[in-house]
């Protein structure tokens, strides 16, 4: 088992007080906590900070947790031979404990649970319990999006052995993910989660699927925009060009007069929605301009500069008109 | 190590919970839920003055679920009472709401040009 330093991870001094410990899981929790910070770092940092106050709050734990010495942060370490009985880890199965695939955190955890079932007297400790829920990011891309997609998910989820134990087991399994999954859409595996205790049903996984961004295409809801760069002769005259769809490529009529920004609407042509139907892709005209002319096109972009009446500045009045 | 295939459900597909379920699904007592019930923190989907039977038990959409998680989370985490909770939910949905606008706009607005 990794050793972690949790008043180092609080930034206290080891016999810092009660008060002391609290006002610095305070600060720290919301600076980190995932529901109020953006920084990407939050959660794990989040997850560290919870795990050394859960012990360091409960006088009980956090003297137990003093016994286990003082060690290097990251430095595999064993518990003092019968550490934990002295703390209500009553009633375990014999056979030497195996510390080797457990965090300090389930150890911890697995302290109270056993406290508490020494203290309820088999009362609270036959009583059936659900397993723990648990939350997990997935990022697909927007093809897999479009088209459903097969992923895979690896989970370290601790759950009790047969003698009581905990220990951290790590589990693989295969998710589809439906057709018309969108950004910050949740999922929902049931069974998947934390072992339930005493008969309980097992808890629940959830999938919190975000995109990745894509090259060509910007998602918003089921719909999606892309730029389409168009020849200024093109935007004038009007034009048949071919543009990219996520199920491949289409023909697209450009009006004549097409100015920038607006928005061509393919029906239907978006992320398919999760009740059989789909969102509409949009292609955003974007005049483009050659940075070099030749000769001839610049011969003929003065002619038609001579011959012209459209202003676009005309709303300006007299001040915006090229002299 | 298994692999295994499982089912997945979309959350807003799911039917609809009464006040109890969710409790058991939330492993929340029932009278918590009551009292963001009365925050307003969490809505049936029916408001009650359109409920015709007034003995009918109010229905929630499953997503209510992930807000009680959220409940949860800040209580625990944070320390915050209900009332707390409930400010902090209200805030939280704001922003929410002002990312949602953020992405919608910048998914329509034209990739800026790179000069």
């Amino acid at each position: 088992m990794k050793y972690t330093d949790y008043y180092a991870v609080l930034g206290v001094p080891r016999d810092a007080p009660e008060e002391d410990i609290k006002k610095a899981y305070r600060r720290l929790a919301r600076q980190y906590h995932p529901d109020v910070s953006k920084d990407p770092e939050g959660e794990r940092k989040f997850k560290e900070v919870a795990e050394a106050w859960a012990t360091l709050r409960d006088p009980e734990k956090r003297a137990a947790y003093d016994q286990l010495g003082v060690h290097r942060a990251g430095e595999e370490f064993q518990p003092p031979p019968g550490w934990g009985s002295r703390h209500g880890d009553a009633g375990r199965g014999g056979g030497g404990p195996s510390f080797e695939d457990i965090d300090l955190s389930d150890l911890f955890a697995d302290l109270a649970r056993g406290r508490a079932a020494g203290a309820g007297q088999g009362g609270g400790g036959s009583r059936p319990i659900r397993g723990e829920d648990y939350e997990v990011s997935a990022q697909i891309s927007l093809e897999d999006a479009f088209a459903g997609a097969l992923v895979e998910l690896d989970l370290a989820i601790p759950e009790y052995g047969a003698d009581g134990r905990m220990l951290r087991r790590s589990r693989s399994f295969k998710a589809r993910i439906p057709k018309g999954a969108t950004d910050g859409q949740r999922l929902r595996l049931p069974g998947k989660g934390g072992k339930g205790w005493n008969g309980g049903p097992d808890g629940d996984l959830y999938l919190h699927i975000t995109l990745r961004p894509h090259p060509l295409f910007r998602a918003d809801g089921h719909d999606l925009y892309f730029d389409l760069p168009v020849a200024p002769w093109e935007a004038a005259l009007g034009a048949s060009v071919e543009v990219p769809t996520l199920a491949g490529p289409v023909k697209l009529r450009v009006p004549p007069g097409a100015h920038a920004g607006r928005r061509l609407r393919l029906a239907g042509r978006g992320l398919p929605t999760p009740r059989g139907g789909a969102g509409d892709l949009y292609a955003i005209v974007q005049v483009a301009m050659p940075t070099v002319l030749d000769a001839r096109e610049k011969e003929l972009f003065e002619q038609l500069a001579a011959a012209s009446h459209f202003d676009p500045r005309s709303h300006f009045g007299s001040t915006g008109r090229s002299s | 190590m298994k692999l295994e295939y499982t089912e997945v459900h979309w959350i807003e597909e799911q039917s609809a919970y009464s006040l109890r379920e969710l409790a058991e699904a939330a492993r929340l007592p029932e009278q918590e839920l009551h009292e963001l019930v009365e925050l307003g923190v969490l809505q049936p989907l029916t408001p009650p003055s359109a409920v015709a039977d007034p003995a009918a038990e109010p229905r929630f959409a499953a997503q209510c679920l992930v807000t009680i998680r959220t409940v949860r989370r800040l209580r625990e985490d944070l320390e915050l009472d209900t009332h707390g909770v409930s400010v902090a939910l209200a805030l939280l949905e704001r922003i929410e709401g002002l990312e949602r606008q953020l992405r919608r706009l910048s998914a329509q607005l034209p990739a800026l040009p790179e000069d």
